[in-house]
């Protein structure tokens, strides 16, 4: 991490598929969406406990922070959303809905599916607003473009891609010449810095990880916000109170048990995602573990795990981020159609 | 409660390649609530399993760095050299209660052995018998199409009361498997007389058809054997054995023979392409031993093995086949 003091510390996040268990891969999910009311709605296990733990650990530590949610839903569904939120004790600086009644009253049709050119100019848009030093950590999912859209923001941010490169992908995205244009005023007035610290994708559609490969060490793909927890506690953004609250929801509140939770560290660890020194120190809070259930297997499992993770010590340090993904190169591997990106016809995102 | 099944998968098939193994076990870890442990070279496993859709939280991986034992090699030898080969650390992984059972498409005879000398067997059984599943003609819908038959290997020469008790083990695997309550039970004889056959035969005759627990519809010859007489057959390992790999020769044989008909003349592969569809629900009743794990019954636990060839899809049957059966003798010892 940078030697510079870190005056303010922004959580990106999406909401559906990364926030919320929305169901919009279904025409009956989809039809719901519009009548559901905050108590429908559905948090991903632990994302709660660990937003809530994100902004205690930065305060502690003097932090400021900000908890920014971008969605791609309309407006109109804001009010169960925020009483979400608030049901969830999650404080927030704001939530930024699509508004897709002005896209459809200026013609822009196709705007509705797009994601890119949207997320990626409220994402740069909203950038202005932090002072110089603010680091990031953006989270989304598989479900969509959010690999691409983070990416791409975070290289644009770091200064890796130029104004004219910028113009150049996103042409290549197809997205929209308006959008284009914005993104490029936006990312032109930017103070550049390599804020960006990691991104996290939610594998809510169980994306094989090493299709994410090609968009380098800082994107860091998850199953569930036990492995993410600790991902953050290894940079440093997340204490380990924090990773026993998420660990306690997860095993009350949503059924989970020590053997699927050890096994997730396990393979984020085999994944190359935790440093030895965070495996380390993450172990030896879990081992103290009074949140986990005294089933014997449970016990010996984590056991096991301390004692694992006592034998990786040495060496294996996180890979630092490389330099901007080649995107014009990647678009047709990745399969990415900024235009169709969403299935849902741009209700969720 | 019942605990959730831990199935330890030999990951190295007798080519040495992982994939169909991880591949097969990510789509069990999405489909079901099974915990499955990787055994194999673990950098290996972990590449495929990336490259795959899988569930983390049900997957775990026991590196087990020695090469595997080929499809040819002697496992005595093979073993003494690999002792930590995948198959040999699945099965230890059972001994030490760390899985219920173990999944292999590895070699059948290594199987065998560490079983025999790892495992223990359930009393009262005095041997344990390998079991293999062979094609057969069914009626009626639900009706499973392939039939068990025991034991192909573990035995060259036994007893009366081993046959009987084969058959006890036999009708139980299938009633657990196939749902059918009361299993069919034939003994593979040379004729239906109920001498025939010398002693052992005989009198495992007689046993099987005093014995309550068991539907034992008599002798099956060997040109019933296919024709769907019998649920479980039971016989000698030697017999068995034989019958086994005259039945895959004859799998081979049709293959071929379609193929090259096919190749020769337009006519055939103009018919060929039209029954494509047909051909096609077929093979699995052709390469029936790449579509379905089978089993080793006697000990506590009950360990399935698969074809070498088998592909992933085969391979995630026999995960969820061994975990049915582990829950079903967990039922079981529960009453």
């Amino acid at each position: 991490m940078s030697a510079v003091r870190i005056r303010r510390r922004t959580f990106r996040w999406d909401l559906d598929k990364t926030y919320l268990h929305t169901e919009f891969d279904s025409l009956r999910g989809l039809v719901k969406i519009p009548f559901e009311t905050a108590r429908d709605k559905i948090a991903a296990p632990g994302v709660a406990p660990l937003i809530r733990g994100l902004r205690a650990s930065a305060e502690r530590c003097g932090i400021e922070v900000r908890v920014r949610f971008v969605s791609g839903s309309p407006p109109q569904i804001s009010k169960a959303i925020l009483e979400k939120l608030a049901m969830d004790g999650i404080e927030h600086e704001g939530v930024t809905f699509k508004d897709q009644w002005s896209r459809i009253r200026r013609g822009k049709f196709r705007d509705l599916r797009e994601q890119v050119g949207y997320k990626l100019t409220e994402l740069l848009r909203d950038r202005r607003n932090e002072p110089v030093g603010t680091e990031e950590y953006l989270f989304g999912d598989d479900w969509e473009s959010d690999p691409l859209i983070y990416s791409l923001y975070a290289d644009v941010l770091s200064g890796a891609i130029s104004a004219d490169r910028l113009g150049r992908i996103l042409k290549a995205l197809n997205v929209d010449p308006e959008l284009a244009v914005l993104a490029d005023e936006l990312a032109e007035h930017l103070h550049h810095e390599d804020a960006v610290r990691r991104i996290f994708i939610n594998l809510a559609r169980k994306t094989p990880p090493r299709r994410l490969d090609p968009y380098g060490p800082r994107l860091v793909p998850s199953f569930n916000y036990l492995q993410t927890a600790a991902c953050l506690f290894d940079t440093g953004a997340l204490d380990l109170d924090a990773i026993e609250d998420v660990v306690a929801a997860m095993l009350v509140e949503h059924g989970y048990d020590s053997v699927r939770l050890v096994n997730s560290l396990r393979d984020i660890e085999r994944r190359n995602k935790l440093s030895a020194a965070g495996a380390s120190a993450l172990a030896h809070s879990l081992s103290r573990a009074a949140v986990l259930p005294g089933a014997d297997a449970g016990r010996s499992r984590w056991k096991d795990l301390w004692q694992w993770l006592r034998r990786r010590v040495k060496g294996n340090a996180l890979p630092e981020a490389g330099g901007a993904a080649d995107y014009v190169r990647l678009i047709p591997a990745l399969g990415v159609d900024a235009v169709a990106a969403s299935p849902s016809g741009g209700g969720a995102g | 409660m019942n605990r959730i099944p831990v199935i330890a998968v030999d990951t190295m098939a007798c080519s040495g390649d992982v994939r169909a193994a991880v591949e097969g076990a990510s789509g069990v870890s999405l489909q079901t609530d099974l915990q499955i442990v990787l055994v194999g070279p673990a950098a290996r496993i972990q590449a495929a399993l990336e490259e795959t859709a899988y569930n983390p939280e049900q997957i775990d991986i026991v590196d087990a760095p020695d090469p595997q034992i080929g499809v040819s090699d002697p496992p005595n030898r093979a073993l003494a050299r690999s002792s930590r080969c995948s198959l040999a650390v699945a099965t230890q992984l059972v001994v030490d209660r760390v899985a219920d059972t173990l999944v292999s498409a590895g070699n059948p005879s290594a199987l065998w052995q560490l079983c025999r000398a790892r495992l223990t067997l359930a009393p009262p059984n005095r041997l344990a018998s390998v079991g293999a599943v062979f094609p057969r003609q069914v009626e009626g819908k639900g009706v499973d199409p392939l039939g068990l038959i025991l034991d192909v290997g573990a035995t060259v020469r036994c007893e009366a009361t081993d046959l009987v008790q084969f058959a006890r083990l036999g009708s139980a695997y299938v009633s657990c498997v196939s749902g059918v309550e009361r299993p069919k039970v034939g003994l593979l004889n040379m004729a239906t007389r109920k001498e025939a056959g010398g002693a052992v035969l005989s009198g495992a005759y007689r046993e099987m058809e005093r014995d309550g627990l068991l539907h034992f519809v008599g002798n099956v010859e060997g040109h019933e054997l296919v024709s769907g007489q019998a649920d479980v057959v039971v016989c000698e390992g030697l017999l068995g054995n034989v019958v086994l790999k005259m039945l895959h020769g004859l799998a081979d044989i049709a293959v071929d023979l379609t193929g090259a008909a096919a190749q020769r003349n337009w006519r055939w592969r103009a018919g060929m392409a039209m029954l494509g569809s047909g051909v096609e629900r077929s093979t699995p009743m052709v390469e029936y031993f790449a579509y379905a794990g089978a089993p080793i019954l006697g000990f506590t636990s009950v360990p399935i093995y698969c074809d070498p060839t088998s592909p992933a899809r085969a391979l995630g049957n026999a995960i969820k086949l061994a975990a049915k059966v582990r829950r079903e003798l967990s039922h079981g010892e529960g009453r």
